[in-house]
Formats: C-alpha cells, sequence, structure tokens
C-alpha cells in the first residue's frame, strides 16, 4: 500500500461522497450563519437587537469582569458543545448513511468489477473506508462547527471591544475565559473515543453493506429488531425472566453507567472522559469479527464479482 | 515464448449448475487469443476466474501469482475491461484517469488523453451523462494506457459504432501489441477481429472444443461449395457443416486433404466465423443413405470427433 494508492482512495471516496462530507456540513453551516442575519435584518424581535441593547451589553460586561463566578467560560462551553453536538449528531446520521452504502452502492451500479480490476487490494479498500467513516465523516462536520464556533468567537469579540468603548471591560479578559480554542481542542479530541465506542455500529453496517444482496440499512437493522422482539416476547409469555439483549444494547449506549457521571455538572472533559470509559475491548474485538466478515463477503460472495 | 497464463483443470458451477468444465489453456507472450463461444458458453465467468474475480476449481497461475491470493498485485501486469460497462455513474472523466493513474504504477496518463482527444467525450463529463459508446471508449482509454503485460478484454467494443470498433482494434495492434504481451479477447464480431488473432478457443457449454493458432485453424478446415448432384459423395467425406443457400451448398470439412476434396467443388479456407458456427450450432449426423440430418450434440462429442 502506497501513498499514492492512499491518496488516490482517499479523493475518491471524497468525489463519491461529496455531497455528504462537503456540502450537507456545508449547507449547515451556513444556515447557522444566514439564519441569525435574517432575523436581525427581518424581525423586530430578533436576537441582534436584543444583543446590542444597552442592556445586554451591561450584563456582558458584568459578565466578563466577574471573572470568579466563571459565567462566560460556562456560557462559551455550552454555546460551543450545543454547536458541535448538532454537528456531531449530524455526522453521526452521515456516517450511518456512508457505512450502510460504502460497499453496497459500487455492486448496485455494476462498477464493482471495475474498481476490483484494479490493483488495490479488497483488505486496503476496506481499510480506507472504515477509516474515512470513522474519521474523516465526522472531521468534516467538525471542521465546519469549528468555523462557525470561531465565527462566532470573533463576533462576540468585536462586540467585546465595542462594549469596552462604553463599559469598562478588558478584551483579553474576555478571551481568555471563553476558552474557545481549548473547547474546541477537547472536541476534536473527541472523535478517537467516539469512533471507538461506536465501532460496532458502523462494522456491522460495513458488514450489511457488504454482505446485503438489497437494501442493506434493512438488512442491518432487522436481525437486531428481530432479536429484540423475540426476547421481548419470550419475556411476556414468561419462559424467560430478563432482558439480557435489550439491557446490553442500552448499556452500551447509556452514557449514565459510566463511572463519575455527574448530571448535574457539565464539563467538556468529563464528557471526554466517559465517552473513553465506554470504550471496551469486547466491542473492539466484535467490531474487528465484522470488518473481517466484510472483507470476506467482498471477496468471496458471488455477487460480488 | 514464455508463457505467461497457464489454465489447468478450471471448473465452476453456480449450484448445480457447471458453467465451466475441466478449461485447459496456455497462453504465452506473443500470442492474441481469441476466447469465442455463444451467449452462456463461459467465456466471461473463465475470465473473471482468470483476474480472481470469482472463484473457481482447478489451478490457475497468471504471471506467476494465484489469482486466489496476491490478486492485486497480480492486477499490475493484467487490466480487464468486462462487457458491461461497469464504470461508477458518479465519477468524471478526469476523475478516472486521476484514479487510474494514481493506483496503477504503470498508467500513462498522456496515453488516455491522447485516446479521448479523438473521441468526443468532454472530460469534464460525469460517466452517468455519456452514452454508452461514450462510456466504453473511456473505459478503452483508461485500459489501453496502462503498459501491462497480460489484456483481458471481455467483449470490449459492444455498444460502438464500426468505426471505434475499427480504431480500437487498430490501436490495439499498434500500440499496445507487443511480442512480449499478451491479448486475450472475446466477442461475438469474430469476423473484426480475425485478421489479430494468433489464436483462437471456441468454447461450448463451459468446455473448450478448440484451442489451436488460427493457422492451423484455417489449414486445417476446408470449405467446399458443392452442387446438388455432388452431395452424396460430400456426405461420404463426413462433413462437419452444411450450409445451404440458393441451390448450392458449402460442406466444412475437418481434416480432409485438398485432394479428396478437389472433385466436389470449389474449396476455399473457412473463416472463423465459418468454423465456429460449423462447430457449434447445427453438427451433422449421417445416415446410411449418406443424407445428413441436424441433431443437438454434445461439447464432449465435438472434442472426440475433432481428435478422431
Amino acid at each position: 500500500m502506497n501513498t499514492a494508492m492512499i491518496t488516490m482512495s482517499v479523493k475518491r471516496e471524497y468525489w463519491e461522497h461529496k455531497v455528504m462530507m462537503f456540502w450537507v456540513p456545508l449547507v449547515m453551516f451556513a444556515l447557522f450563519v444566514i439564519a441569525p442575519l435574517l432575523t436581525w435584518l427581518f424581525a423586530d424581535s430578533g436576537v441582534f437587537p436584543k444583543v446590542l441593547s444597552e442592556q445586554f451589553l451591561q450584563h456582558f460586561s458584568d459578565g466578563i469582569n466577574s471573572e470568579r463566578s466563571g459565567m462566560i467560560t460556562a456560557v462559551a462551553e455550552g454555546f460551543i458543545s450545543s454547536f458541535f453536538l448538532l454537528f456531531m449528531m449530524a455526522a453521526f446520521l452521515a456516517q450511518l448513511s456512508y457505512f450502510t452504502n460504502c460497499l453496497f452502492s459500487d455492486r448496485k451500479d455494476g462498477s464493482i468489477i471495475f474498481w476490483r480490476s484494479l490493483p488495490v487490494g479488497d483488505h486496503t479498500n476496506i481499510a480506507i473506508k472504515l477509516l474515512l467513516g470513522v474519521i474523516l465523516v465526522p472531521a468534516c462536520f467538525l471542521l465546519c462547527a469549528t468555523m462557525l464556533v470561531l465565527t462566532a468567537s470573533v463576533l462576540f469579540s468585536m462586540l467585546a471591544l465595542f462594549s469596552s468603548l462604553v463599559f469598562d471591560i478588558s478584551i483579553w479578559s474576555f478571551l481568555t475565559q471563553s476558552e474557545v480554542l481549548g473547547s474546541i481542542g477537547i472536541m476534536w479530541l473527541m472523535i478517537v473515543p467516539l469512533a471507538l465506542w461506536l465501532l460496532p455500529i458502523y462494522s456491522w453496517l460495513l458488514l450489511a453493506s457488504s454482505a446485503a444482496k438489497k437494501a442493506p440499512f434493512l438488512c442491518a437493522f432487522a436481525p437486531i429488531v428481530i432479536l429484540l422482539a423475540v426476547e421481548y416476547w419470550l419475556n411476556y409469555i414468561e419462559l424467560i425472566d430478563s432482558s439480557y439483549l435489550f439491557n446490553m444494547f442500552v448499556g452500551y449506549f447509556d452514557l449514565r453507567n459510566v463511572v463519575g457521571f455527574d448530571p448535574y455538572s457539565f464539563d467538556l472533559w468529563n464528557v471526554l472522559s466517559l465517552t473513553m470509559g465506554k470504550v471496551s475491548i469486547g466491542a473492539i474485538l466484535l467490531s474487528m469479527v465484522f470488518i473481517a466478515g466484510a472483507w470476506a463477503c467482498r471477496k468471496y460472495l458471488p455477487d460480488n464479482n | 515464448m514464455s508463457s505467461l497464463i497457464t489454465i489447468n483443470g478450471l471448473n465452476k458451477s453456480y449450484g448445480k449448475k457447471q458453467v465451466l468444465n475441466d478449461i485447459n489453456l496456455t497462453i504465452s507472450a506473443g500470442q492474441v487469443l481469441g476466447l469465442i463461444g455463444p451467449n452462456g458458453a463461459g467465456k466471461s465467468t473463465c475470465l473473471q476466474a482468470l483476474l480472481g474475480l470469482t472463484s473457481f476449481e482447478g489451478d490457475i497461475e497468471v504471471l506467476g501469482h494465484n489469482p486466489k491470493h496476491k490478486r492485486h498485485l497480480m492486477l499490475q501486469d493484467i487490466a480487464y475491461i468486462n462487457d458491461t460497462v461497469a464504470l461508477p455513474k458518479w465519477i468524471r472523466v478526469d476523475q478516472a484517469i486521476e484514479y487510474v493513474g494514481g493506483v496503477h504504477p504503470k498508467f500513462n496518463r498522456q496515453k488516455a488523453l491522447d485516446f479521448l482527444a479523438k473521441t468526443n467525450v468532454p472530460l469534464n463529463a460525469k460517466v452517468s451523462k455519456l452514452s454508452k459508446g461514450m462510456v466504453t471508449q473511456v473505459h478503452l482509454a483508461l485500459i489501453l494506457a496502462i503498459d501491462v503485460k497480460v489484456l483481458v478484454l471481455d467483449e470490449p467494443t459492444l455498444g460502438l459504432d464500426i468505426l471505434t470498433r475499427r480504431e480500437f482494434y487498430n490501436n490495439l495492434v499498434e500500440e499496445f501489441y507487443d511480442q512480449e504481451k499478451a491479448v486475450i479477447i472475446t466477442t461475438h464480431q469474430i469476423e473484426e477481429i480475425e485478421h489479430i488473432l494468433t489464436d483462437v478457443a471456441f468454447i461450448k457449454q463451459g468446455e473448450i472444443v478448440v484451442s489451436e493458432p488460427v493457422e492451423q485453424l484455417k489449414s486445417r478446415f476446408k470449405l467446399v461449395a458443392v452442387t446438388h448432384d455432388q452431395q452424396a459423395q460430400a456426405y461420404a467425406l463426413k462433413p462437419l457443416a452444411e450450409n445451404k443457400l440458393m441451390g448450392m451448398s458449402s460442406f466444412l470439412f475437418d481434416g480432409v486433404s485438398s485432394e479428396k476434396l478437389a472433385g466436389l467443388g470449389h474449396i476455399s479456407t473457412p473463416s472463423l466465423a465459418d468454423v465456429f458456427t460449423g462447430l457449434m450450432q447445427k453438427p451433422l449426423t449421417y445416415t446410411s443413405s449418406h443424407s445428413a440430418t441436424v441433431s443437438p450434440i454434445e461439447p464432449s462429442v465435438i472434442k472426440k470427433e475433432l481428435s478422431a
């Protein structure tokens, strides 16, 4: 596997999924920028007139000056994490779509023979798709979220500068309290634990994408739904007395059962460490089995040729 | 001539249906082999097995590689185009060129561009916006620009007009072919490639019924135009096939000397298409009265008859 081959394989994925990796996050970014501007321009009761009111500016400068209360830090962290959360949820949906289709689409349009007639191994192909799906797709969304947060930070810095003409505040105090770069850094660091935590889902979808004759999304979720329904039914007729599968699924995705979870304190470092706590060796090993299955289906299933 | 591809005992079945049955072939450098057969004979499956694109039983060695393992290494020296145009719909022509250039160490970008310059294909067009013929041209440009040792062409000119077909085959001979390389072609338009083939293999129902150099095949088979009153003598020499046209019959003979055939009528060298149709379609069986009837015949019987 050489660098040119990896670069070109990445490019190929980008070309194929440009709408998902470029246009969707960019449109989200544009909406978040344009919507408040439109509100400001066309609505009397919009956000910006309130932002520029003397009362708001007074609160804003008070917040910056009362460093001990940590108000600016808390507001900035909440603001940044809210935006990133929205983009990360969109990225998650994009990832579900990507993994469901990435090995299915070229079988569907018959181009698999073209791709497989070139000297790129199936293992390389699967590895590139997996890495792109877990890292690059969310990175595209995080990049736009970062652009949005930086744009908002510049606007609020300008507001702080504007306020400093009237009120006694320090722009540096605002910048240091808001901890924008630190918060953004933490959000980017989240990519890795999130990828490892959700790897079983992604690799299961990859397997479905590689094996399904049609409707890979249905093929991925139908067995799970059927299993849960059977377990529920067995419980209902009192043949068994536990919801092992249901609890296992819910438990895996529930952040509250991680040691150190505190619902009354929100801290980005805490969220990062909680996500790290969700990563389990067993789940990663299971993911490896799914990935190997996806590779084997790609290589050996007659439908793949 | 060094052997580039060796196929021994190749078998392949889909469920209970046997699609390839004990295929044995050797392809050497300098050969242009036409793999000819009717629809569903197993040509494409045979080529896909060769490229490791489908599972199979038997032994295949391509340029020292087993296609089942390290297929990606083997594909550095072998290029393939298949009968169903398989370029992805979403890709642009320039992107396809860039991609193949990036992943294939032996791709010559300028060659591909030169090939496409002779066509009406716009470089910035998406494959989904091109006609079927144009997509084939793009695929051919990509494949011909790769400097490989073996070129596998499965119905490469399907959907192309006759001018483009001829240009393609001319390019193939002039720019790709040399004594160090081998080409395998399957096509239904045998007459168009006959002049470039060095060897031919006829495949029927998954079995190779004839495999030999074109020159040898042409000296072995004879086509004789026989008038009605000479037909009894012609039947006596057990022709392989008979074709009646405007009161005349032309008989295809296998391995009968020109001296024996001289009294029957005008002798000519059959085209590959004549031999192919003679072998594949309506083999003759003989009655005691020297008249012939047609009946279905198995490939194994054809092979037996020919070897006898």
